[in-house]
């Protein structure tokens, strides 16, 4: 026995009624049957298709960008960049328009937050061609601007984020008082996605003098430069 | 009598609960699941709006594209739409429905986390949704929304750790800790809809009960109503024999005082031809046949012979007198007799008639009581009739004429205590001039002794009666009657000894339908 609501629903529409009486007046009557006797197999059909749709959208969240080509101590300084003598270094490579990297900038925060006065904080803004508009008119500008003590740099073209191996927005690396460096990687779990992650695990250990558990992480965001 | 309900939990009030608790479940089931799936819909706006403002945009150097998230936002979004609003639609109210709402709901809730980036306000609304799933009050729901995420904790913390915690070693006391805050929003919310459902089983046993009280109570004010029914039932039965009782004893009394006088004449016709001289003609002519031989001498010569033609002559007037006087007794008695066959005609004409409406001159109506009334009281009681020149009315002359045979019946017993020079009844027969509907008036007008005016007001109650030998169902009868009839009986006296007048008003019937209309 069909269900009455079924036949209601479809019942409503006088459009989709005359099309079907038109054409096949059983019409109703068949697909109200067929989904009565298929409603579970619907069911878990459908919460199928919701897993494979996680699983691509997680896929995708936990596929890291490029890796850092390795650097040393000698590329670090050749860049020049500001530190406060004797203090860490935390140099951020980012990508001014990244959504992804709007967490990897507020972890940058909350690291900040956490050891303040314990180390240099520089952000590189790196600027390929064709971008537009103005990067200090960015969201993530503005973010980095918020943190107390950091350097912003601004990279044309890229040259300096090139220089020292840096290919993903986010990429983060960690040189002690003697431009040795102790950490390359990210400080987010996934792709845009803030809280804990090990790259930010792995800063606080080594700031606070501790032995981490890796040195390197996978970095979430998106390339800094085109693709050759 | 007290009307009594029973209040307490039989089976059939259990049963009826049983009912009303589903229904009442269902009609929660059913608001809850559309509201539900409505706010999924909002939910899938607000995550493309939230796609587009954080992550429009992916970048590739200077390039861009559609950021994945927008367009996981749009299809993502939209797999997980159709089949909860589809089975809200088609299946409200149902358990397959309520799950698969409360499944869609916590995949949206992941969905939004993920393109909120993850921020820990955006892990609130996992607990404001399983509030919203409470709102149907069924606590397998929320296992079921439970398990949806912690399913999705533990194949995500084998596959990918760092995906749930951020971290690739966990300690087991962080899991316990997320296991714990939705196990303590369960407790409480399966707490709550426990309760729930069991504040609605005690409305629907207390409304399963009160329905029954109402039927318990409605059925004993049938059995009252239908009681006080046949109680006054039997009450008119037992005032319309009552009235017919008065009138047939009116009619007895006046039989009776018609054979009085019948009695009377015939007694008198029975001592005439006792005492009659017709024997002294028996002994004449004896003495004629005795002397026949020489009749002429006797008739002349005979002393006693010549006193027979005067002596014929005296008895011839005599027996014309005894003649006379019997034809006259003879022709009262005949008269009475007759007045006796009236009575009893009218008696019987007016049983067969019982209401029955015919057409009829008021003022002839008046006439029949009269004559059941005071037929052999003729004389000793003053009469002055007016009555209007009527047409033809529709009348149930019976209740006319019981009503105004009980008013005369009062009327010539008022007067018997006047002198007889000084009775006097007063009967009219008019139209009702002062109304604006067509209605007759009987009025009995007597100077008698009057009624005391404080018990004019209950003068129609049943059982009251001034008379000695009353019953005082007369005049109730007669005011209930007219009542029936669509008039009125009213009284008028000045008091003790200021005689009474009666007046019966009834509206002109026009038909029969009018007739029924009324009734």
């Amino acid at each position: 026995m069909i269900h009455a609501d079924t036949k209601t629903v479809v019942y409503r529409s006088g459009f989709i009624r005359t099309l079907i009486n038109r054409y096949s007046p059983d019409l109703i009557s068949r697909a109200a049957a067929l989904f009565d006797q298929s409603i579970y197999l619907l069911v878990a059909g459908w919460i199928l298709m919701a897993i494979a749709g996680f699983a691509v959208l997680c896929r995708y969240s936990f596929t890291p960008g490029a890796s850092a080509i390795a650097t040393d101590a000698g590329r670090f300084a050749s860049l020049g960049l500001p530190h406060a003598a004797g203090l860490p270094t935390l140099l951020m490579v980012v990508h001014p328009l990244c959504p992804c990297s709007t967490a990897s900038m507020r972890e940058l925060a909350m690291l900040a937050a956490d050891c303040q006065d314990q180390m240099s904080i520089d952000v590189l803004f790196v600027q390929p061609k064709g971008l537009p508009g103005s990067i200090e008119s960015t969201e993530l500008w503005k973010a980095a601007e918020e943190i107390p003590g950091a350097h912003l740099i601004r990279d044309a073209n890229g040259s300096a984020a090139a220089k020292i191996g840096a290919a993903t927005s986010g990429q983060v690396y960690l040189f002690d008082a003697d431009n040795r460096l102790q950490f390359s990687g990210g400080i987010t779990s996934s792709r845009g996605h803030e809280g804990l992650s090990e790259g930010r695990s792995t800063l606080e250990a080594l700031i606070h003098h501790k032995t981490p558990l890796v040195r390197e992480t996978p970095v979430f965001g998106g390339p800094l430069q085109e693709a050759q | 009598m007290k009307l009594q309900s029973n209040l307490a939990l039989t089976p059939s009030v259990v049963a009826r609960a049983d009912t009303l608790l589903r229904e009442h479940q269902l009609s929660i089931a059913i608001r809850t699941d559309r509201l539900l799936a409505g706010l999924l819909e909002f939910e899938w706006g607000f995550g493309i709006i939230l796609a587009l403002w954080r992550s429009p945009l992916t970048w590739h150097g200077g390039l861009s594209s559609i950021h994945p998230h927008v367009i996981a936002a749009v299809f993502l979004g939209a797999v997980l739409l159709p089949v909860p609003i589809l089975l809200s639609l088609v299946r409200p109210g149902e358990s397959i429905t309520r799950h698969s709402i409360a499944i869609a709901h916590m995949l949206m809730s992941s969905l939004l986390i993920h393109l909120g980036g993850g921020q820990i306000e955006m892990h609130f609304q996992i607990f404001g949704t399983l509030a919203f799933l409470a709102f149907s009050r069924d606590w397998r729901v929320l296992i079921t929304a439970t398990i949806v995420t912690g399913t999705d904790h533990v194949v995500r913390g084998l596959i990918m750790p760092e995906s749930v915690f951020g971290v690739l070693h966990v300690s087991v006391w962080l899991t316990l800790e997320h296991v714990a805050w939705v196990t303590f929003d369960d407790i409480f919310l399966i707490g709550s809809c426990i309760r729930g459902v069991n504040e609605m089983r005690g409305i629907a046993e207390t409304r399963a009960m009160l329905e029954q009280s109402y039927r318990d109570v409605e059925r004993q004010v049938e059995e009252r109503t239908s009681e006080l029914k046949n109680a006054q039932e039997e009450l008119m039965k037992a005032a319309r024999t009552a009235g017919m009782a008065e009138i047939a004893t009116s009619v007895l009394h006046n039989v009776g005082n018609v054979l009085n006088s019948v009695n009377i004449s015939a007694t008198i016709v029975a001592d005439t031809l006792k005492q009659s001289e017709v024997a002294s003609l028996t002994k004449v002519s004896d003495m004629i046949v005795e002397h026949k031989p020489d009749l002429a001498r006797y008739l002349t010569a005979d002393e006693r012979g010549r006193l027979i033609p005067d002596f014929i002559t005296d008895l011839a007037g005599c027996l014309g007198e005894e003649q006379a006087s019997m034809l006259n007794e003879v022709q009262s008695l005949s008269k009475g007799i007759e007045h006796i066959k009236q009575i009893v005609a009218a008696q019987q004409s007016m049983a067969k008639k019982a209401h029955v409406l015919t057409r009829i001159k008021p003022f002839s109506i008046m006439e029949t009581a009269l004559s059941m009334q005071l037929m052999g009281q003729s004389g000793d009681i003053g009469l002055t009739k007016h009555y209007d020149e009527l047409d033809e009315c529709i009348i149930d002359q019976h209740k006319v004429l019981q009503v105004l045979i009980n008013l005369l019946s009062n009327a010539r017993q008022a007067v018997m205590a006047r002198p007889a020079s000084m009775r006097h009844i007063t009967l009219t027969v008019e139209r009702v001039e002062e109304s604006a509907e067509e209605r007759i008036r009987f009025r009995v007008k007597d100077n008698g002794m009057g009624i005391a005016r404080e018990n004019l007001a209950r003068i129609f109650s049943h059982g009251f009666t001034t008379k000695k030998e009353g019953h005082g169902f007369g005049l109730h009868s007669s005011a209930n009657a007219a009542a029936e009839m669509g008039g009125h009986l009213s009284v008028m006296s000045d008091g003790v000894d200021q005689g009474a007048t009666f007046t019966l008003e009834l509206p002109v019937l026009k038909s029969q339908e009018e007739t029924l209309c009324k009734a």
